[in-house]
């Protein structure tokens, strides 16, 4: 399962989603995850749905690609889903609708995620919050915690594969025995995964101090631009957002 | 006057003492060595060169910047970078020309000049083919590269790496010794390299043995003779493991110079 994180994995591609501004992408997702709470109804789900099919046929991102991004959460959904049918009332729509709202989200943050380089996030994300230094919010610390954990996503799942591949090699089943036996033998895994995340976080810290991070006011080597494309692409984002809030008013 | 001098140097971690009574002077444009097994405090040395710590006892100085003043703090790291062991721990770029920006926009460089030094670095570690590569992509040689080229963009006068050939196999090892030595004679670079294998040491202007957190001998490479029994048997393993046949008698009588050489010979 670890194998199938999508989550801060870039996959290269030149489409229009890839070359659109940061900026743009990020208020995209936040107005798509707006929108698919706002919906309510299963038919404004497979509008919201329908949508996000159009972004990643035109991201040209693979679909089995997105696909995988949901595989470690298959049995959340399942568990979340058994529980709506058999405690709530009209059980079995809801578990659709929940479970599609999930799927949605996921896909929209994994779409941001795969056409976006986490660098490019980060400067998106200090841009685009800029005006809150005035409120004496170090934003471009943050972007930094941002970029950096995006980037360390992948790298920390393959170090977590890399310790169960060993701990397997030495006798470790995750696979077999009750939910104490499993949690246990997680444990074999988790240890070595916080010493490892902590040593690599003192090292990185120790980088970015020797490469005169904090020095000064910094630069960026490609600063932010706004292209046609973006222009386009807003107004898209907000004929969505509208489109959803008048089904939800129209009761649709 | 020295680039780089510690005078009196001690330094411990949560009492324990990992340097004690260091004194260094490394001249501009000197290649230097420092040899050492694990836990000879090498790591902490270079971290005390480049103010990533502060000495506990005595001062360093890097091109007449005290390492305690706060105010000099980014001057010194500007002048002596540090690159560190595991290259993956240290790159934080998307891509190659990314991670090599680091350093210069913090520096608050105008986009046209990152650009301009990145070609410039990018063209002395030979990864110009690279420029838009995912760094994680790269080979352990082509990652070490990279690291080198994230502080030669600084434009600084020294190089300090801690270990970090220590990962890569005997051909890219090689591979960055040469450019190493083609900056230090070239550009006047001046390139303090902390190591255990000593033929590391052979080429270099000055050798800085340390043993246990003091420095038990230093000077060219032909002069250090006086070694510790454990840093000698530890020479000792180590060459057996190359398989080079060296008595217990040549390592405890004469110490690293006849090691050394013996392996060279080889």
């Amino acid at each position: 399962m670890i194998r199938d994180v999508t989550l801060g994995r870039y996959y290269r591609q030149d489409s229009f989603v890839h070359t659109l501004d940061p900026r743009t992408k990020l208020c995209g997702v936040a107005f798509l995850i707006a929108g698919i709470f706002i919906s309510s109804s299963v038919i404004s789900c497979i509008f919201t749905m329908l949508c996000i099919a159009a972004l990643v046929w035109l991201s040209r991102v693979p679909l089995r690609y997105m696909v995988k991004g949901l595989l470690p959460i298959f049995v959340f959904l399942a568990v979340v889903a058994v529980l709506n049918i058999i405690l709530v009332p009209n059980g079995v729509f809801r578990a659709i609708l929940i479970s599609l709202r999930v799927v949605e989200v996921i896909f929209a943050s994994n779409l941001l995620c795969l056409s976006t380089r986490p660098r490019e996030i980060s400067n998106g994300v200090e841009t685009g919050f800029s005006w809150m230094r005035h409120l004496k919010v170090p934003v471009h610390d943050l972007a930094t915690i941002v970029s950096i954990a995006f980037t360390f996503i992948p790298i920390l799942a393959e170090e977590a594969r890399r310790i169960l591949d060993a701990q397997t090699s030495r006798g470790l089943d995750m696979r077999k025995g009750g939910l104490v036996k499993k949690t246990k033998a997680s444990v074999s895994v988790i240890i070595p995964m916080f010493v490892s995340a902590i040593e690599r976080a003192e090292n990185l810290a120790v980088a970015m101090e020797s490469r005169l991070y904090g020095c000064g006011e910094p630069t960026r080597l490609h600063p932010l631009k706004y292209s046609y494309d973006d222009a386009a692409a807003y107004v898209c984002i907000f004929t969505y957002l509208l489109v959803v809030i008048l089904m939800k008013v129209g009761r649709l | 006057m020295a680039l780089i001098e510690a005078r009196g140097v001690s330094y411990s971690y949560n009492g324990k003492q990992a340097l004690s009574g260091i004194d260094l002077s490394i001249g501009s444009g000197q290649f230097v060595v420092v040899l050492g097994p694990n836990g000879s405090g090498k790591s902490t040395l270079a971290r005390l060169l480049n103010a990533i710590i502060l000495p506990t006892q005595g001062e360093v100085s890097v091109d007449g910047h005290l390492t305690s003043d706060k105010a000099s703090v980014f001057d010194i790291r500007k002048t002596a970078g540090l690159v560190l062991q595991n290259p993956d721990n240290q790159i934080i770029g998307d891509t190659v020309e990314d991670d090599i920006a680091f350093a210069l926009e913090n520096m608050g460089l105008h986009p046209s000049w990152i650009d301009s030094i990145i070609t410039d670095v990018l063209e002395q570690t030979g990864l110009t083919a690279q420029r838009f590569s995912n760094p994680r992509e790269l080979s352990g040689g082509q990652k070490e590269l990279l690291c080198i080229a994230g502080i030669l963009a600084m434009k600084g006068r020294c190089i300090i790496l801690d270990e970090a050939l220590s990962m890569l196999d005997r051909e890219n090892r090689n591979l960055i010794v040469d450019l190493l030595h083609r900056l230090n004679r070239e550009n006047g670079l001046t390139v303090v390299m902390t190591s255990q294998d000593t033929e590391d040491a052979l080429d270099a202007d000055l050798v800085v043995v340390l043993d246990d957190g003091k420095v038990v001998a230093s000077g060219k490479p032909e002069d250090v003779r006086i070694v510790p029994e454990s840093f000698a048997s530890s020479v000792a393993s180590m060459l057996r493991e190359r398989n080079v046949a060296v008595s217990e008698e040549v390592v405890s009588e004469d110490g690293l110079l006849k090691a050394l050489s013996k392996k060279g010979a080889v």
